[in-house]
């Protein structure tokens, strides 16, 4: 069973159900496919908010264990007529370890299946949702076919990204932070190198001696120098040895900041490879580097789908130099591989990067197997990114493996660098949390969100104040409120949401994370928001 | 965002075309089968005939062609979910109680049997029998006249017999109130049922039908003595088993109705069935037990298809489905004209609730977009409405691309009968009347069936099998 079903996002699904809850005005019934719980609950507190403002009710019926699901359907069934009843099964089995929510669907569909007149009877100006795991659609039909037959919609809604956790997904494995030939390059030497230059007459010696000095300097003299050197490399006839200056200097300019000028001397250089690598088969690496440098550089101006088409011609000449070569491309290959997978997420394209980044998982596998040292940080990278790939995809039980494994190889590399892993391991179990409450393990996900929260505030006190924690108090906020703990949920909340305000402006994404949550933990404790938070939040619901 | 006007428009559209069983007077019912270039039988027309030549005077001639012997009729109504079933009967229903002295009550058996469990005929004739006097209790049939109703006379019943209440887990005092909630509720209730019964069901039948023979007594005796019964249980076709009980569910329903046919038939009583489309198919014979057997039909869009790729529209169905959509709104407004009506009529191969539904999108949109609705937004309506199609394997492919072509339902394997009703109940497969009935694959996924099989004959190819 391949063909996939149309998939809406969430405003788009919104927008069906907003006007759905707007114009009905007999029995209706709705199915939504979606894999993030969230997604159900932002569409649940919408079409309440939406009821209520028409004096209107919504239930929402949320069972805690598979066993409630019997119950749930008697208190279901107990509707009145204008109410909606909202039934909320996105809850992921976990193989043998907690086996049921499959079945828990089954049953409540059978049960409803035969109720459907009853249904139809009791909310005879309303409506149910029921929404579960995209997974459980194609048997769906088939176990409820007269609920099935009467639907007025069904909907295969995407997951949201990872709002709550600070995974660096986007971080890329560059070929090197700096071209390696400049790297400790003395300013003092770079000058006289550039001075004794000028005196002769040799255009490429200037060059190169204009370029070391551009990578000492970098900053404002830098850009100078590597102006001066930019324009004598177009006086210079195409030759291996120009194209691996132009290189140099598009990386140079990556790396002071100017990405307009690097995308344009990397075109250039990449254009110019083109040109040699008929002639000259030594040209053909420097071609692929040319590429994923300029691949790199297009992702970081936001033109993904470009960076796409680089990066996949950079990766296809590394795949093939690294079978003749392993020594020398594999790693090559690797980074190419992981970089792509990164920039196909970036565009939606994340069953295509989720292909990728398994592929670059096995390449940096290889890599680690035989230098550890050099490459375990980039088993652990490439497995926290395919982690949240994974779940995007809808495959959450084996991106908790992906992630658990990238935890336990954070803990190992954290005996040896603890301080520079710290911050990745709070990141890394502040998505494995996220990823446990999407899935409705909501008591796992407490532990490893605190744990997560704890790092990072060691972090803190290392480095300074830090907003990520606000992810992961959101996650904590949100697993705390599903298994009823409300005061808990509150105290978790609020301080992530005053971090978040203290940390302003660009931390704005996390307080409108929190908010939502909050509002909800304070409905369900009877309360009113804390008093330091009251007025900002009256005004931004105003 | 459109002009309030057309927002209103659209509204009351919308509304138009939420799912719910028509009355035969609604403003939006449309007579389907009175257009004879659709179908030759109008089966209310059929069912109604033969209830009433039952009881026309015996020396009739038109009788004599009918059931001369029988003074009861039992009769099988079926069809595939959505095509109307419910709203036939509703005017079964009217239509007898115009012509005659007919009482004709309809009892919902999804509300006294459990849908997903194996039935046994001890269960289903206490359902039959607690439905009937339920339904009769209202105060134009016989009101309170049935004193206690079926449920209490039934604990009688069983003292009679020397069974023990408490031997069903019930209490004495709330036997009566524990048997309807238990019998659909309680897989164990059934069982201590059909255990503490087994050696009792003649008699239970026996005492079924003089308890319905006692209804009809009542009812002449309160609306006089030309007055006939008549009972339509609907909803028995909703009956199925899951993954793991299917065959079991299956084979219950056709004991049923092949092994308990006398025990349907209530005497001096019209019955009228509702059964899976499957059931009549699985045994020749199942028609055969009865006085008639009539299968609602999809309204057909498109002739049969002699051969792969010869699609031809059927006009009158394409007239048919214009004229139920011009009840609701107004399509030419919302679509831009018939001919885009007709690709959305086509596309739901004559299943009302899937136009309904496309329409309802359209709708949706067009709150947003305005009308009328552009090609590429009914495009996506069509493509939107194909995700719920997608159920299937390149396997069941082969499988339906052979009834496609042949158009009848041949089925080889036992285990293949669960499959047929999967398909039959997910509309996957579509049931049309050509003079005989006939087969079709949902046109929204005709091509990927054709494309799905092929690529499992590829496969297949190349493993060399």
């Amino acid at each position: 069973m391949t063909d996939e079903a149309p998939e809406f996002d969430l405003e788009r699904a919104w927008a069906r159900l907003s006007l759905q809850l707007q114009w009905a005005d007999s029995f209706w019934l709705g199915f939504v496919f979606v894999d993030d719980a969230r997604v159900s609950e932002t569409l649940c507190d919408r079409a309440n908010q939406q009821l209520a403002e028409e004096g209107k009710r919504l239930s929402r019926f949320a069972p805690a264990k598979p066993e409630a699901i019997d119950d749930l359907v008697i208190d279901l069934l107990a509707g009145e007529a204008g109410d909606v009843a909202w039934l909320d099964l996105v809850r992921h089995d976990d193989g043998a370890r907690a086996p049921g929510w499959e079945n828990a669907w089954t049953r409540v569909l059978m049960r409803l299946n035969e109720r459907r007149e009853a249904l139809r009877r009791r909310f005879s100006t309303g409506g149910v949702v029921l929404v579960t795991t995209r997974d459980r659609m194609l048997r769906t039909p088939e176990t409820a076919p007269d609920l099935w037959s009467i639907r007025a919609w069904a909907l295969w809604v995407a997951s949201l990204p990872m709002l709550e956790s600070t995974l660096r997904e986007d971080i890329e494995i560059h070929h090197r932070d700096l071209p390696r030939e400049f790297a400790g390059a003395d300013v003092e030497l770079s000058r006289q190198a550039v001075e004794q230059a000028r005196a002769g007459t040799s255009k490429p010696r200037l060059i190169a001696a204009l370029l070391a000095l551009a990578g000492a300097e970098m900053g404002e003299g830098g850009v100078l120098v590597l102006s001066e050197a930019e324009a004598l490399i177009e006086t210079i006839d195409p030759s291996p040895g120009l194209l691996r200056v132009r290189l140099q200097a598009g990386r140079l300019w990556d790396a002071m900041g100017d990405r307009p000028k690097a995308e344009w001397s990397l075109r250039a250089t990449s254009e110019l490879a083109r040109k040699l690598v008929g002639s000259d088969a030594t040209a053909r690496p420097l071609l692929a580097e040319s590429l994923h440098q300029l691949g790199a550089v297009l992702a970081k101006r936001g033109q993904f789908e470009d960076a796409i088409v680089q990066l996949r011609e950079a990766l296809d000449i590394h795949r093939e130099l690294a079978r003749m070569e392993p020594d020398v491309h594999l790693s090559r290959y690797a980074a190419d591989c992981y970089n792509l997978g990164v920039q196909l997420g970036h565009v939606g394209r994340v069953e295509e990067s989720v292909e990728v980044l398994r592929e670059s998982l096995d390449v940096y596998r290889v890599l680690a197997s035989r230098r550890p040292d050099q490459f375990s940080g980039h088993v652990a990278l490439n497995l926290g990114t395919l982690g949240v790939r994974l779940t995007r995809v809808g495959k959450h039980e084996e991106a908790l493996v992906a992630l658990w494994e990238c935890r336990d190889m954070l803990r190992m590399l954290s005996e040896a660098q603890p301080v520079d892993s710290m911050l990745m391991r709070a990141e890394n179990l502040a998505v494995i949390a996220s990823v446990l409450n999407t899935v409705g393990r909501f008591e796992e996900a407490i532990d490893t969100a605190k744990e997560s929260i704890e790092l990072y505030r060691l972090e803190e006190k290392r480095a300074g104040s830090r907003d990520d924690v606000c992810g992961a108090l959101a996650v904590l906020g949100t697993a705390l409120l599903h298994t009823g703990e409300v005061e808990a949920a509150m105290s978790a909340l609020e301080e992530g949401l005053r971090m978040a305000l203290r940390s302003s402006p660009d931390t704005s994404f996390y307080f409108f994370s929190l908010m939502p949550l909050y509002r909800r933990a304070c409905a369900a404790a009877g309360r009113e928001p804390a008093e330091d938070l009251a007025p900002i939040l009256a005004r931004l619901k105003g | 965002m459109v002009d309030p006007a057309t927002f209103k428009q659209l509204k009351a559209f919308f509304r138009a075309l939420q799912d719910r069983p028509l009355e035969p007077g609604d403003p939006h019912y449309v007579e389907i089968f009175e257009d004879h270039a659709l179908s030759s039988i109008d089966p209310v027309a059929r069912m109604a005939r033969t209830i009433q030549f039952a009881t026309l005077e015996p020396d009739s001639p038109e009788s004599r062609s009918a059931s001369e012997f029988e003074l009861e009729t039992v009769q099988l109504f079926s069809g595939h979910r959505g095509t109307g079933k419910s709203t036939q009967l509703r005017r079964l229903k009217q239509q007898l109680e115009r012509s005659g002295p007919y009482k004709v009550v309809l009892c919902d058996m999804e509300d006294y049997l459990p849908m997903t469990d194996a039935l046994d005929v001890v269960d289903f004739l206490l359902a039959a029998a607690g439905a009937l006097s339920e339904a009769l209790s209202v105060p134009e049939l016989l009101g309170s006249d049935l004193v206690h109703g079926y449920w209490a006379r039934f604990t009688s019943w069983l003292q009679s017999q020397r069974i023990e209440i408490s031997d069903l887990g019930l209490k004495t005092g709330e036997a009566s109130l524990g048997i309807k909630l238990n019998l659909k509720e309680d897989v164990e209730f059934r069982k201590r049922i059909r255990e503490r019964m087994k050696l009792h069901v003649g008699a239970f039948r026996t005492e079924v039908h003089a308890f319905v023979s006692e209804c009809l007594k009542r009812l002449k005796q309160r609306h006089g003595q030309d007055t006939q019964l008549v009972i339509l249980y609907d909803s028995i076709e909703h009956l199925r088993g899951t993954t793991s009980n299917a065959n079991e569910v299956t084979a219950s329903v056709e004991a049923l109705f092949r092994g308990h046919a006398d025990a349907l038939r209530f005497p001096f009583v019209h019955t009228v069935f509702t059964v899976p489309p499957w059931l009549r198919l699985q045994h020749a014979g199942v028609g055969e037990r009865f006085d008639g057997y009539c299968q609602i039909p999809c309204v057909k869009v498109r002739e049969r298809a002699r051969q792969q790729g010869d699609i031809v529209d059927f006009q009158p169905g394409l007239d048919v489905l214009w004229r139920v959509a011009c009840k609701r709104g107004d399509p030419t407004w919302l679509l831009g004209g018939r001919p885009e009506f007709d690709e959305l009529a086509r596309a739901s191969g004559g299943y009302l609730r899937d136009l309904f539904r496309m329409l309802s999108i359209l709708i949706n949109d067009a709150g947003e977009y305005g009308v009328p609705v552009s090609a590429e937004r009914q495009k996506l309506a069509v493509e939107e409405l194909r995700g719920g199609y997608v159920a299937f394997t390149n396997r069941d492919a082969v499988w339906l691309r052979a009834i496609e072509c042949k158009g009848a339902l041949e089925v080889e394997e036992i285990e293949d009968h669960h499959r047929l009703a999967r398909f039959l109940d997910t509309h996957i497969l579509l049931a049309y009347r050509n003079g005989e009935d006939w087969y079709g694959v949902h046109p929204l996924i005709r091509a990927d069936v054709l494309r799905r099989a092929s690529e499992w004959d590829a496969a297949h190819e190349r493993a060399g099998t």
